[in-house]
């Protein structure tokens, strides 16, 4: 299973997780007041970098937006990612073709 | 029926409930209060208004049987917000933490800290039936309405297997003094398992800690939730025999990783509400339910489809709200969820509220509000809103709109209008996403979530 491998080939695919940070960073301000996000590493747990679910609802919702595609709807796999790098390598694994 | 009845017929080896307030056994609970207090308060009607089961529990079994009604309201509420609801549903005392935040509020029954205090002030009256429990719902605006049940009505679903219930130790993640964390409370108490109640102001991994730390079996929570505690890293270490899903819609998605998650649970989402109580469960693991329920109803209540809107049947509970004549049910029972649902194939799946509420993560939103919002804006000449689902949520809202200038700036506007909301709504009413159209597209009509 692709959601496991945490981030191998990062920089080869980087665009795709700037992408995601920058959303990241925009949705995290807006819910806090202006506030800028705190540095997001790989394992950074989403539920407590200061995202609470509804940012996080929030997230995905903008990410489809601005990708094109939601992951969630592509894939039936039982899987909720857990850390921002389990998020990009989600999105990454479920690109549609 | 009465709450202390039901509670001897459990074996007093272990015990019931576990709080930061202490820890309480099955005597504990039943000989807290004594015989003259429980006289003095024959006919009264209570508001109990208490953070801790603990406490209650004990009150709960000293009054069922004995007073004509109480109410259990949450502390969370304000002080306005209680007082308004003993008033109106004709209550004559409040129990409570801190009595002296209603000592400014005109009108409101005496508020007194301990039940002894509280029954010097009464003087017995007959009763006549059985007591009432009343819930409050959740009102989306505006003041909760009250719904009138009795211990009968609360459990007539309750499977209570006192030996096996032994072993057995649920978690509490809701507020008690809510249909779902009562339903909670009673399975597991008249089970004679443990209940562990974590502080109801925790962070959830604390509360996910302490279930740990008691070796917690059961967990019920909304589909919001549980999506939020497989994304807790420690909570593959709760070893759950049983996980509930109840309080919103679940999907597919939820229900299929509790299970992997969990591959020792039970995997069961349950319909219920406060005015219908428990109707059916669901334990296949899959969304929606089987269309068989409507001929062979899963819990022996009976259930039924009419103009794609779900009716469940509750001859228990009183028909009409507490303390109004606004009616909830027909006579005979039926009472209409409010939920629109779709038959397809051997499966019924649900398909959004009638009312077109959009429940974001549990927290309800009228579209007309948020569509109100949007329509005082200058720039705005025609707005709509509707549900979009969401994996983390259920649904999130979102609006398009119509501009009154068809040649101004898409990017800016959308701007301007993204940060009005967020100024304007609360945050779970901000519409997630915004987008500018030049006439509403015709299949938009429906504000149903489909999926």
């Amino acid at each position: 299973m692709t959601k496991t491998k945490v981030e191998t080939n990062q920089i080869s695919n980087s665009n795709l997780y700037n992408q995601i940070l920058t959303v990241f960073n925009e949705v995290y301000s807006s819910q806090n007041k202006g506030e800028p996000a705190p540095k997001i590493k790989n394992e950074t747990v989403l539920l407590e970098s200061g995202l609470d679910s509804l940012g996080h609802a929030i997230l995905i919702t903008r990410l489809e937006e601005k990708l094109g595609y939601d992951p969630f709807s592509i894939s039936t796999e039982a899987y909720y990612p857990r850390t921002f790098g389990e998020l990009v390598s989600y999105y990454r694994a479920n690109v549609p073709a | 029926m009465i709450l202390r009845n039901s509670l001897e017929k459990i074996p007093n080896s272990q015990f019931l409930i576990i709080s930061p307030k202490g820890k309480l056994s099955r005597d504990q609970i039943i000989h807290r209060y004594k015989k003259d207090i429980k006289h003095a308060l024959k006919g009264a009607r209570i508001v109990l208004c208490l953070s801790d089961p603990v406490v209650t529990l004990p009150i709960l079994a000293a009054l069922d049987g004995v007073v004509e009604a109480f109410v259990l309201i949450s502390p969370t509420n304000t002080a306005e917000s209680i007082s308004s609801l003993a008033i109106r549903g004709g209550f004559e005392a409040i129990l409570c933490e801190e009595p002296k935040i209603f000592k400014d509020i005109e009108g409101t029954p005496p508020a007194f800290q301990d039940l002894d205090t509280l029954a010097d002030s009464f003087s017995p009256r007959e009763i006549s039936g059985e007591t009432q429990w009343i819930m409050t719902t959740s009102g989306t605006t505006g003041r909760p309405k009250l719904v009138s049940h009795t211990l009968v009505s609360l459990i007539r679903t309750t499977k209570i297997e006192t030996k096996r219930g032994a072993s057995v130790r649920w978690g509490m993640l809701y507020d008690y003094t809510r249909f779902a964390g009562l339903q909670v409370l009673l399975q597991s108490v008249l089970s004679g398992s443990l209940l562990i109640v974590p502080p109801l102001e925790d962070q959830l991994n604390n509360k996910i800690k302490i279930f740990i730390e008691h070796d917690c079996t059961h967990l019920s929570a909304t589909p919001t939730l549980w999506r939020k505690i497989v994304m807790m890293p420690n909570a593959d270490k709760i070893r759950l025999r049983q996980a509930t899903l109840g309080g919103e819609i679940a999907d597919d998605r939820i229900l299929s990783t509790i299970s992997s998650f969990f591959p020792q649970a039970r995997v069961v989402h349950i319909f219920a509400s406060t005015e219908a109580g428990v109707g059916f469960s669901v334990a296949d693991k899959r969304a929606g339910f089987p269309l068989d329920y409507l001929k062979n109803p899963s819990l022996g209540v009976d259930i039924k489809i009419k103009n794609d809107k779900l009716y469940i049947r509750n001859k228990h509970v009183h028909y009409k709200y507490f303390g109004s004549d606004v009616a909830f049910a027909t006579k005979d029972g039926w009472v209409n969820t409010g939920d629109t649902v779709e038959i397809k194939g051997d499966r019924v799946l649900f398909r959004g509220r009638e009312d077109g509420v959009i429940n974001v993560g549990g927290d309800k939103v009228y579209p007309e509000e948020v569509e109100r919002v949007l329509l005082i804006h200058p720039l705005v000449t025609a707005a709509r809103v509707y549900a979009k689902s969401n994996p983390i949520t259920g649904a999130l809202v979102a609006a398009e709109v119509i501009l009154t200038d068809s040649n101004a700036n898409i990017k800016e506007t959308h701007k301007v209008l993204q940060d009005y909301t967020l100024q304007m709504l609360d945050r779970h009413k901000v519409p997630a996403i915004i987008t500018i159209v030049p006439r509403f597209s015709l299949n938009s009509a429906g504000k149903i979530v489909r999926k």
